[in-house]
């Protein structure tokens, strides 16, 4: 068994605005990675209600996102979710993370426990290619995001 | 004169806002549906080989791309001078209707299915997707359910849900392999079940919601659709037919290509939307609508056993043309039942597997013209190339512009019955917003932070005070 079983690492962004498609890229590196053999690496431009059955399934769920908080560029943070406020918006058709996790407990009965990885962003004008310091950065993102699930592993050994 | 802005307008497919003058007594003169977003894929077309306008104009609309695909495909076989293998027809309309299924599932179950289940007038920060798994877990789960079968039909053909290839011009870049039909296949009778589910849900609440269906866009207009030569209802092909409000054809077995010379098209300096208009009439007397409803009252039959027996009972309940855009809902119910029997009539040809899927060719023509259904009703592209193929002008009319003059009645309509003097009533800013979301419109769902914004809707004076004002 690997370590990276029933895990579901979700990198969601819009891949033509230059570093928001960072979560994308992340995904793509991720799927062809065998630290993460095991695992689904899905990419998609945002989360969505059909993403909640999937969730559902999961024992542990990693986001990948970019984020425009204050900060240098290509910092790579994670956060376990579940400790951040939801935002409170109303969605229609996408949906925030928290959100998403209510709605796989609402629907399907289970959520997994989830961490945000966010990196922060130089440049979300139109473009197919990520700003220099994202680019320089995506490694140290795909290191947090094996770490975050070696973390749980362990933890939850 | 005063005037009431809702900006934005939430839970549809894009950017607009609403605006409604009052005059010295409080009593609504006019109402405009203002589309704020300016796209210009028109210009951006211009230089481009031919051969790329269907990925291209794809990426107007992250909802219905499959509609922009088959619409431009259509225009560049026009260009092209070509007819498409017999089997290509097939699998195009297999990605279609599953598109059709996802994007009237994305309208009934995830954007309007709060306002009837939990009622117009709920607390609005309730009143949403979440709300409704909250408060009806099967109604929600038969939602995600639905639009994840039609999602993964496109993402199974054509690679990815959204902005998908395999469409191109000629036909579908490959055959389809058993594996993938037979994946489909499987799917459809839990798919099946679920619309059967809900359509159920909806017949038996419809009762509920008489006060929405007398008010909501109700007035008698010209219908427009592609249709079979046998009557049956034509998505991603058919000639044109058009009725007035009693059923009187206008036009029938009419080649759709030429609609310049059936429509008009005009702009008002108040909106980036065109309206269109049919010619005889003039504008804005000419005004009709296209979409599930106009679909549904201009087919004789669907095709498919269930999803006509389903329609006669509507037609029973409803009349044979009814008017009130309220029945948009039901309306795409019934598609969805009959999108799902017709993928798998589709997918069960004897020769869906063919392997000779594509004709090849270059430009033969300087002009072409597609037309074809999506899922918000008739889509239309048109193109000019020069000698080398790189396109020298484009030119689309889409769905939402054809039923830009009735979502503008409509929200008149509905702001008379409920607006009366200088202070907002809830019911109307519920209403107005619900009145507009029948129809669905597809304003360009390439930006997607609809949802997330605040709704703001103000009274203003003649001096620019506000008078009164309402937040979300």
């Amino acid at each position: 068994m690997s370590l990276a079983d029933d895990v579901l690492v979700i990198g969601y962004g819009n891949p033509l605005r230059s570093d928001d498609g960072a979560g994308w890229r992340a995904a793509e590196m991720l799927s062809e990675d065998p630290r993460t053999a095991g695992a689904v690496v899905l990419a998609c431009h945002q989360l969505t209600p059909e993403l909640a059955e999937d969730i559902s399934r999961a024992r542990l769920l990693v986001l990948i996102d970019a984020s425009e908080e204050p900060g240098t560029a290509g910092t790579v943070s994670s956060c376990p979710l579940g400790q951040q406020p939801s935002s409170g918006a109303v969605f229609s058709h996408h949906v925030d993370p928290a959100r998403l996790l209510q709605l796989a407990s609402e629907l399907y009965g289970q959520s997994p426990p989830a961490v945000q990885v966010s990196i922060r962003v130089a440049d979300l004008g139109p473009g197919t290619d990520l700003s220099a310091p994202v680019e320089a950065a995506m490694p140290a993102l795909i290191d947090t995001v094996i770490d975050v699930i070696n973390q749980y592993d362990h933890a939850s050994a | 004169m005063s005037e009431i802005i809702i900006d934005p307008v939430t839970r549809i497919e894009g950017h607009s806002r609403i605006s409604i003058q009052l005059d010295d007594h409080g009593e609504v003169v006019d109402a405009h549906f203002h589309v704020t977003q300016f796209r210009g894929f028109e210009r951006i077309s211009q230089g481009r080989p031919f051969h790329e306008m269907p990925s291209l104009m794809a990426r107007i609309c992250g909802i219905c791309p499959v509609s922009h695909l088959i619409a431009s495909a259509k225009a560049c076989e026009e260009v092209m001078a070509v007819s498409i293998p017999p089997v290509a027809v097939r699998l195009r309309r297999v990605m279609n209707l599953a598109q059709i299924v996802q994007s009237h599932s994305l309208s009934f179950f995830h954007l309007s299915s709060p306002d009837l289940l939990l009622g117009f007038d709920a607390d609005p920060s309730g009143r949403n997707f979440l709300g409704v798994a909250e408060a009806a877990p099967q109604l929600a789960l038969d939602g995600v359910a639905v639009r994840k079968f039609g999602q993964q039909i496109i993402e199974r053909l054509g690679g990815k849900r959204i902005h998908p290839g395999w469409i191109v011009p000629g036909g579908v870049s490959h055959p389809l392999r058993a594996e993938q039909r037979d994946e489909i296949l499987a799917a459809i009778p839990d798919a099946l079940e679920r619309i059967r589910r809900t359509l159920s849900w909806y017949k038996a609440n419809v009762a509920r919601w008489a006060d929405e269906a007398a008010a909501f866009a109700n007035f008698p207009t010209l219908y427009m659709g592609l249709v079979h030569e046998n009557g049956n209802i034509g998505y991603s092909d058919g000639d044109l037919r058009v009725i007035d409000g009693a059923g009187k054809l206008l036009a029938d077995h009419r080649d759709p290509k030429p609609y310049w010379e059936y429509l008009g098209e005009s702009v008002e300096p108040w909106s980036y939307l065109k309206s269109t208009y049919w010619k005889d009439l003039g504008y804005p007397g000419g005004l009709y609508r296209v979409g599930p409803l106009a679909r549904l009252n201009v087919i004789d039959q669907f095709g498919t056993a269930e999803a006509d027996d389903e329609l006669n009972q509507y037609r029973e309940r409803l009349g044979r043309y009814p008017s009130s855009s309220f029945y948009y809902h039901h309306a795409r119910l019934l598609e969805i039942l009959d999108a799902i029997t017709s993928i798998k009539e589709n997918l069960s040809h004897p020769e869906i597997l063919d392997d000779r899927v594509r004709a090849v060719a270059e430009p033969n023509r300087s002009e072409g013209v597609g037309v074809s259904e999506a899922p918000r009703g008739t889509l239309m592209h048109h193109y000019r190339v020069d000698a080398n193929g790189s396109v020298e002008w484009a030119n689309l009319v889409i769905a939402t512009g054809h039923n830009n003059l009735a979502m503008n009645k409509g929200v008149l309509e509905v702001a008379r019955k409920y607006v009366h003097g200088t202070q907002i009533p809830e019911p109307m800013l519920n209403r107005v917003e619900a009145v507009i979301r029948c129809f669905d419109p597809c304003l360009s769902c390439s930006t997607h932070a609809i949802g997330e914004m605040p709704l703001t809707l103000q009274l203003i004076g003649a001096d620019g005070q506000v008078l009164d004002e309402l937040a979300r």
